[in-house]
Formats: structure tokens, sequence, C-alpha cells
């Protein structure tokens, strides 16, 4: 494959395999030559990341690659967890960000609830109190097993209106 | 601390006068003819009657007086007047030819580091104050000889040849210079018939990557190192392509509206400039 690109390459006139040479080597040099651009295109880069999942960024590295025909920015991320996962260090934390995005896996995590609700993952079992539909029994169960750490939250029936729970906020969406 | 005594050749009040400009002519690459533009430049400038000085700010090595003709007649240089050993009209040498012309010769027995930016930067402004055109032939390469040649100046002519090491370290020369400047570009050395059979870098292709106002073109002729054999500026030269070249960059400099070739589209300009150096580039 190299051998036909190089052949490819090298049937072109030599003032445009200059240009395209200087193109790509001084994309490099200015690179290379300007700290303050390659340090917000790293902030702005992990920041987006960041919006996905959780990163270590200690062990960020970013880095800029001179090849024959082009640069290439090469950006190694350690990711941690996927946000709202099991497994997420902030899940102790009760952050309005992480209410949101518990919503988000919520579809493949009913497709998964269904199918494990009699499993003996559960520690405790979710008991249905009155008045609740099986739908938010089922709500309570797939909470209790992303959270082990977070106390029951109050069922719907006995909250007033416009109070802050869990069930209410999804109930909500 | 600089002496004020006025040059001893007529000219008028140092308060009459608007101050000169100062233009660098730079390139980051060597060999690339910084100091034959330097002095063809200077050369047509005062053909048309500007009052013009050229100061070679080199250190160690001495070129623009050899290219002028001039190296007879030099007794002292850039470095002696820094260092108050003789005054600045007793250093500056008046041009054979021209007679609005002079040189300011670089010191040949010392080295970069022995030159004060600070002094530097007040020389260029004294000869501001004198003259109409400050040419400043910098060395070169990037580091305290490029610096002390730019700081006097307002401005920069970049010299490049179409051949990538030359594209490469004008541009990162482009890239140390002042943002206040609005550097201008000098291509030297083309080569029509080898740009069209796709063998050099076009003028065009040259300027995609710089992206500077194009100042002038200075074709690849055996005139050139004639004119520096003999020591006489191919802006003398009624005949000469090149001296046409660098009449027309003196002109553009003086503000008028000389064009540039057919440098828009690749065929016309190859076309009108062939028919302008006389088809024999």
């Amino acid at each position: 494959m190299f051998g036909f690109l190089k052949s490819l390459f090298m049937s072109q006139p030599s003032s445009e395999t200059a240009k395209d040479r200087l193109r790509v080597v001084l994309l490099a040099d200015h690179l290379s030559l300007s700290p303050e651009v390659v340090d917000a295109l790293r902030t702005d880069l992990l920041a987006v990341i960041r919006r996905y999942v959780e990163i270590d960024e200690e062990n960020v590295d970013l880095t800029f690659e001179q090849r024959e025909k082009e640069v290439a920015m090469l950006a190694s991320v350690p990711i941690l967890s996927v946000k709202g996962s099991i497994s997420s260090e902030h899940d102790s934390r009760q952050s309005p960000e992480m209410e949101n995005t518990d919503a988000l896996p919520l579809a493949a995590v009913e497709a998964e609830s269904t199918e494990s609700t009699e499993s003996a993952e559960e520690e405790e079992e979710v008991q249905p109190l009155e008045g609740e539909s099986t739908a938010m029994v089922e709500g309570r169960r797939r909470r209790r097993r992303r959270r082990p750490l977070e106390p029951e939250p109050e069922p719907l029936a006995s909250t007033s209106a416009g109070a802050a729970s869990p069930m209410g906020q999804v109930q909500s969406l | 601390m600089m002496q004020e005594r006025k040059l001893d050749v007529a000219a008028p009040s140092a308060a009459a006068r608007q101050l000169g400009r100062a233009l660098v002519v730079t390139s980051g690459k060597g060999g690339v003819g910084k100091t034959t533009t330097t002095a063809n430049v200077g050369t047509a400038l005062a053909m048309r009657g500007a009052r013009v000085v050229l100061v070679d700010a080199d250190v160690g090595l001495r070129n623009l007086d050899i290219v002028l003709g001039l190296e007879a007649r030099v007794k002292h240089h850039v470095l002696d007047v820094l260092e108050e050993k003789v005054t600045l009209e007793e250093a500056l040498v008046r041009d054979k030819r021209s007679e609005h012309l002079f040189l300011l010769a670089a010191a040949q027995t010392r080295e970069k580091e022995d030159v004060d930016t600070e002094q530097m930067r007040l020389l260029i402004e004294r000869l501001r104050a004198d003259f109409d055109y400050v040419l400043i032939d910098c060395p070169a390469g990037i580091e305290k000889g490029f610096k002390n040649a730019v700081v006097g100046a307002q401005d920069a002519i970049v010299v490049c040849t179409p051949e990538v090491s030359a594209v490469r370290d004008a541009d990162r020369a482009v890239g140390l210079l002042p943002n206040s400047f609005r550097p201008q570009l000098i291509v030297n050395r083309l080569r029509v018939q080898l740009v069209k059979k796709g063998k050099m870098l076009s003028v065009d292709d040259v300027n995609d990557i710089l992206r500077l106002p194009l100042l002038g073109v200075i074709p690849d002729e055996p005139d050139i190192i004639v004119s520096t054999n003999k020591g006489e500026p191919l802006a003398l030269d009624p005949i000469s392509p090149v001296g046409a070249s660098y009449r027309a960059i003196a002109a553009r400099l003086a503000g008028e509206e000389v064009e540039v070739p057919g440098v828009r589209e690749k065929q016309s300009f190859l076309g009108s400039l062939s028919a302008f150096f006389g088809g024999r580039s």
C-alpha cells in the first residue's frame, strides 16, 4: 500500500511535492512553536471528553506527530468510568447533574432490569408500597441496584407536591 | 550617548524633515539575496532622488560594501559609531555613483554579542532623522544579529527564493517580527522556465504559504553575478530586466502602483512574466 501511494506521490511535479511538504512541515512547526494554542486545545478537548466519561487528567498525554503527508494529533486519555455507572466514584454525591444523567441510560437499564427482576443481585428485596404501581416499584429496584449506598427514596405517595425526591424527578420526565 | 552634529552633506535640518522609514531586509535563511537586494533597492530609491542610507547590520561578516563596489572606501564601521570612536558622519561612505546614497559598514573583527541592542535602536532613529530611507541588511539567522537588525526598524522586506528551506526559514523569521510590522515579500531567483515545467515553486506557491503582500519578483539572471563581480548594482542598468524589477520595487515602496506581472493567475503570470523578462528566464 505504501509503495503504491509513494509512486503516486512521486508522479506529481516536484514543485507540487515541495508545496505539500512545506504545508505539512509548517503546520508542525507552528504547533510546536505556540504552546498557548496547544494548551487551549488540550483544555477544550478534555472538557468535551469529560462530558461523556470520567478521566484521569494527570495522566493525559497529548502529542503531535509529523508524518509524511500530515501532522497527526495523538491523545492518550485514561478513562476511569462512564458517567452514572456503579463503578463511578461520584455515586455517593447527590448532585443535580447526576440526577439528570440517571435518565440517560434508563432505556438500556430498563431492558436489563426486566430480565433480572428476580436476580439474586439485590441485597435487600424491594417491597411494593401501598399505592405504588409496578413501574414505580421497578424504578426503585433499578435505583437500588445502581446506588447501593443511598438510602431508600421516599415513595411518591407520602411526599407532597414539589418535594425533590429522586422518584419524583424521574416521574416528571 | 549619540552626538548631535548634523551631517556635512547638504540636507534639510532634522526639525524640518519628516522621519524617514527604516526597513529591515531579512530572510531567515542565508544566501537568498538580502545584501544584493538591499544594495539594489537602495540604489533604485536613490535614483528617484530619495536620501538613502544602507546599514550592514551583520557583525563579523561584511558584504554590503563589496556588493556596492565601496570596499576600498570603508574606514570605519557601525561599532566604531556605537562606541563613539568616530562620529556617524566620519563613518558614512557616500556611494560612487549615487550622490544620495550612503553606506554604514559592518564591523568585521567583532562579534554579534558586542552590539548593544538599545544603542542600535538609537542609531537607526538618528539615521531616520537625516534620511528618507534607512535600509538595514539583516544577517542570516534569528538570534542576536537578527534582533539587533530589527530593533530600529518600522517594517520589513522579506527576501525568499522558491526553495523549501528558504520558505520554511522565511516563515519562521516572519513569525519573529514585531506584530506592528506589515512585512512585504520579494521572491528572488525565480526561474520561469523551471516553474513552467513544474520543477520550481511559483510565486503563488511561495505566497500561498507565506501570505505576505508581494513587493516584487527578481528573476535569476547571469547579470547578477557579473554586477557583484564588478561592484555595480543592476538597478543602474537600464537594459537589465533585473534592474527593472528593482526599480519597480523602489517605485512600489514609494507608494506607486506598479503591477507585478500577472500575479493572480498562474497561466497569465508565467506568460507575462516571461515576456516582461524578455523571455530569457
